[in-house]
């Protein structure tokens, strides 16, 4: 497995105070990283640490192969990026701003501005000067510019903050489309799931400038969304039930809190009253339970905020 | 470095900049017209060809050292201040180099606009006076063949003084800042000390010692961005 981004023990400290400590994570080459965290967690800090705007104070960082160092700017040929919120000549027209951009990129495809322009949907805005865009046209011509020099790697901060939920869907079709078609490595961030949770492929949750999460989206996805709670009179007889008579692999009992969490796809609830009831165990409650992503986030983000 | 100044000069517009070196000379040439208006007056401070010669360059100095700082606020000072930088930062281009190729750029432009400035109205004004006496003494252009090493030296010394503003205006990334240091520079520069007329611009060590100055203070903004976190 090689990957596109591996921090290890990342640290930032301003006069003395930690926004980002020891962060390690592991962005796979080719997939969609969605970088999930509360505003102020230390999101756009490591973000600018991988592109050298600012430097760490501790723990290092291997971009596409490479270990970022005080003179390490040739790797920033291969990245394209948005920090922040997009900032531009606002006097200068978007093909313009495209322009100078690509110069100093060193990328003198002629027709990569008109395309890079097409893909964000922005056509017959391109003379026209920055300063009159609406935010959300500032944001497509910040994608705009990131995508022109055809980089192996993205890094999107809040990409989609100021559009409306067209324009989302469609920049979310497009970074898919980056990712599965070109195999461009994404590192998307955002404070909402909802905005990445449909593209991203593993994703990482920041809070306090620490990682307390990183997981592929396959996994949550098989364990954690959809199970069965039950409360029952015997817990050790019922987990013998559930494992001997129902063939269930993967269920939990939490005895303390007097749930038992069955999260067999292949049973359901007639299932489990039947074979309880057969077996003289007293079901006291008995629910489908549909725990969204969203609730798992939030779940893990305020339960790390016990430990921390 | 040569490409990251080509870049930079490619961004300018120089025809702008053409237009106002133009208005910039008609001024100054307005200004030498009146010294014959008035021959009693004009005597007080200016009685030779040598102080004439001191005044047209005083006056291009003047010009030229504002105009780098309005250059200085464009190219550098609101780069910084609308975060433009930050966007040339993540490109494959070294800080160092790409501030260095700015400041460059500025430098030469004012080294070549003022020396350029000098022999035009030089040559310009002698003629004129050659032709139609304007002035009661005749200004010969040999004066200015004469001062060629003095007019290069000069010359550098005002690219150079021409960055001081930087040091003002990075502070808070203020073009005002700029401007007026320019300004108070130059006040500063060509005020008189006595009562015939010398300034400190007269002593070419004083242009020469603010020309390293200002050298020093664009090396030492740049090395202080080049570690900057933004």
């Amino acid at each position: 497995m090689t990957y596109a981004i591996r921090t290890h023990q990342l640290t930032k400290g301003y006069r003395g105070k930690d926004v980002v400590s020891n962060v390690s994570m592991n962005v796979k080459r080719g997939e969609i990283y969605g970088f999930l965290g509360p505003n102020g967690a230390g999101k756009t800090t490591i973000m600018k640490m991988m592109t050298s705007l600012i430097k760490p104070t501790g723990g290092d960082i291997e971009v596409l192969g490479t270990r970022l160092q005080a003179n390490s700017h040739e790797v920033l040929k291969r990245i394209g990026c948005i920090i922040e919120y997009p900032i531009f000549y606002d006097k200068l027209s978007a093909r313009k701003n495209l322009e100078i951009y690509c110069e100093y990129m060193g990328y003198y495809k002629k027709d990569a501005i008109s395309e890079a322009l097409a893909l964000v949907n922005l056509k017959n805005v391109e003379d026209i000067p920055v300063r009159e865009f609406s935010l959300g046209m500032k944001q497509r011509l910040g994608i705009a510019r990131a995508i022109v020099t055809k980089p192996e790697l993205l890094i999107l901060d809040e990409p989609v903050n100021g559009l409306d939920p067209i324009g989302m869907q469609e920049l979310r079709d497009l970074f898919y489309k980056l990712s599965r078609q070109y195999g461009v490595t994404l590192l998307i961030s955002s404070h909402i799931l909802g905005e990445i949770e449909h593209i991203a492929d593993t994703i990482g949750i920041i809070r306090e400038g620490r990682l307390v999460e990183e997981t592929a989206m396959a996994e949550i996805r098989g364990n954690h969304t959809e199970h069965i709670e039950l409360s029952v009179s015997d817990y050790p007889k019922a987990a013998y039930v559930l494992e001997h008579e129902l063939q269930a692999i993967n269920f939990q009992v939490k005895e303390e809190e007097g749930l038992i969490n069955v999260y067999d796809p292949a049973i359901s609830q007639n299932d489990i009253i039947l074979a309880m009831v057969r077996n003289g165990v007293d079901i006291s409650k008995i629910n489908n339970k549909n725990l969204s992503l969203e609730g798992y986030f939030m779940q893990r983000m305020e339960g790390s905020k016990k430990h921390a | 470095m040569l490409n990251l100044m080509k870049l930079e000069m490619k961004r300018m517009n120089f025809l702008k900049i053409g237009v106002t070196f133009l208005l910039i000379n008609a001024g100054i040439f307005g200004i030498l017209l009146l010294l014959g208006v008035d021959a009693e007056i004009t005597a007080e401070s200016i009685s030779a060809a040598d102080e004439i010669m001191m005044f047209i360059e005083i006056m291009a100095v003047a010009a030229f050292v504002i105009y780098a700082s309005v250059l200085l606020s464009n190219m550098i000072i609101e780069e910084f201040k609308s975060k433009t930088i930050t966007v040339l930062f993540t490109t494959p281009v070294s800080r160092k180099q790409l501030l260095l190729a700015k400041v460059l750029v500025i430098s030469l432009l004012t080294f070549v606009l003022f020396l350029v400035s000098v022999y035009l109205l030089a040559i310009l004004f002698s003629l004129l006076n050659n032709l139609y006496g304007i002035l009661w003494f005749s200004f010969p252009l040999n004066l200015l063949w004469e001062n060629t090493v003095h007019l290069l030296v000069t010359g550098v010394a005002v690219a150079g003084m021409a960055l001081i503003p930087l040091f003002f205006g990075m502070m808070k990334y203020s073009v005002p800042a700029t401007i007026t240091s320019s300004i108070l520079i130059i006040a500063i520069l060509s005020s008189s000390i006595n009562s015939d007329g010398t300034n400190l611009f007269s002593f070419t060590a004083v242009p020469v010692v603010l020309g390293i100055i200002g050298f020093i203070i664009a090396y030492l903004v740049i090395s202080k961005a080049v570690k900057k976190d933004f």
